[in-house]
């Protein structure tokens, strides 16, 4: 399997270049490696997934999530076998202080250390092969926000729970960042990833829920501190709302501000 | 014929090999609620109304064909609250205002929101900034009132011979837009008596000049519930 290492890397890289020079060259030897790559599909269609590897590159798959924080190490790029626990690979890749390990991408699985001897498997974590590294001075709200973002972004439009779920729910996390959530945008989130589960029409909507339930059930202090005691709190701040009325009317005395307001 | 047969909510239930789960149910009487399937123009699998519990597991009663021994779940409580909110999630998506629409009564989204007892949007709008195309002589467009079923399209392609339609873009920015050099309905071929100004199940295609024709309260969804409506219209329309 050795000399095919090059050839996932390149393919990597080409995804990952973000200057045109850097993506030139990395075709340019794709091209070199072009016999290597048929090799290595007509390896890979008479393999079945259990022979298969597992190419662990670490992180930075798109350029608007956060990078990964072992990064650096790629050089390090190594083949697993399905079956590899995750505290191996992050022992690896250098990673002593991994906070948390995003498993498969967006759609996967987020992995807490109390997780770490679990196996990457079919059986156990499953994974296309992403791989994200995070320390602790990540905050996981944030990086499934960020995937909520993504999804709505991504989401193809053809059925309607992924269409409009996945708008909806970067809306209620937005909502949650700003300081203007409760319970209440909890629950609605918990629903609708129920909805897009049992009814999209592919994987994208299905999984699209995952990164907001690993965060509530996981990271739920992350979560709850930006949380609002209150049942609900409206969208929009009613009080910066009446300020243009305010200015109109020459006004700022009391009555010209809403009474529960500080 | 076989004595083939599956389960529909505990009944047994005949059907013809090849039929999907909607067709052999409608067949028997019982309607799977949907937007985007029509008889003529088949399924499309995009609207998800038809959302039905196979031996378990989800799936959509216009592509899924019907198999001897399935347990099929379709009029259940938990099933009906998945489709109220699908129908929610349709009216906030766009600008959807009954009662200024020429459709009304006649609207099946509409009808589907009376059918699921939905009596609010739930969801927040997006009140999206979508636009009239009114240059047509004969037809409009607008977009506000589009749920994206693609019937039009697929009428104007398959039908119509045409091809005046498509949907362009992603996400909840895809859109119904108009095959023409301009991108207007003006400069298209379409025509006020093509199935694909027939077909759209909502207000957002409609033959200009045509207003309250009908009265208010005597319309076809004013007459009968879309559930009766659809078993009565469609096994008609495949019996043709």
């Amino acid at each position: 399997m050795e000399e095919y290492f090059d050839v996932w890397f390149a393919l990597w890289r080409l995804a990952s270049e973000t200057t045109e020079e850097k993506r030139l060259e990395e075709q340019r030897r794709l091209e070199r490696l072009h016999t290597r790559i048929e090799n290595l599909r007509t390896l890979f269609g008479i393999y079945e997934w259990r022979y298969a590897f597992l190419l662990v590159g670490v992180a930075v798959t798109y350029q608007h999530f956060y990078e990964g924080d072992y990064a650096i190490r790629l050089e390090t790029r190594q083949l697993y076998v399905f079956g590899v626990r995750v505290a191996r690979v992050l022992e690896d890749c250098g990673a002593r202080d991994a906070a948390f390990v995003q498993v498969s991408g967006p759609s996967g699985v987020c992995l807490t250390p109390d997780e770490f001897h679990r196996a990457i498997a079919f059986e156990d974590v499953a994974t296309a092969g992403a791989f994200m590294v995070f320390d602790s001075r990540r905050d996981y709200f944030e990086i499934a926000r960020n995937f909520a973002h993504f999804f709505a972004h991504e989401s193809c439009g053809f059925c309607t729970p992924c269409r409009v779920g996945t708008s909806l729910q970067r809306g209620l996390m937005d909502k949650i960042a700003q300081g203007r959530g409760s319970r209440y945008e909890v629950n609605e989130l918990m629903r609708l990833s129920e909805l897009m589960k049992r009814t999209s029409h592919c994987g994208l909507g299905q999984t699209a829920g995952n990164p907001f339930n690993d965060a509530w059930r996981k990271f739920r202090p992350a979560f709850e501190k930006r949380l609002q005691a209150r049942d609900f709190a409206p969208a929009i701040d009613l009080e910066a709302a009446l300020a243009p009325a305010r200015a109109a009317t020459h006004r700022e005395d009391a009555l010209a501000h809403l009474d529960d307001q500080p | 014929m076989s004595d083939a047969t599956f389960e529909i909510d505990g009944q047994p239930t005949p059907f013809k090999p090849g039929q999907t789960i909607l067709e052999a149910a409608r067949d028997a009487g019982v309607y799977v609620p949907h937007l985007c399937y029509d008889p003529e123009l088949g399924a499309h699998g995009s609207c998800k109304l038809c959302t039905v519990i196979v031996n378990g597991r989800t799936a959509s009663a216009c592509t899924m064909k019907a198999l001897a021994g399935q347990e099929v779940e379709i009029d259940t409580p938990e099933l009906e609250a998945l489709r109220r909110s699908l129908v929610q999630m349709l009216f906030v998506e766009g600008n959807h205002f009954c009662p200024g629409c020429e459709k009304s009564g006649d609207c099946k989204l509409q009808a589907l929101g009376y059918e699921f007892e939905m009596t609010n949007p739930h969801w927040v709008h997006f009140f999206p900034d979508l636009g009239v195309d009114a240059s047509h002589p004969d037809v409009w467009l607008d977009r506000n009132r589009c749920i994206q079923c693609e019937l039009c399209v697929r009428a104007s392609r398959d039908v119509d011979g045409k091809n005046v339609f498509a949907l362009a873009g992603r996400s909840v920015e895809s859109k119904i837009v108009v095959n023409s050099p301009s991108g207007l309905l003006a400069d298209s071929a379409i025509a006020a008596a093509d199935r694909a100004t027939e077909v759209c199940p909502v207000g957002a295609i409609l033959v200009k000049r045509v207003g309250f024709a009908i009265p208010i309260g005597e319309r076809r969804f004013d007459r009968a519930p879309i559930s009766a409506d659809a078993l009565a219209c469609e096994v008609a329309e495949t019996d043709k």
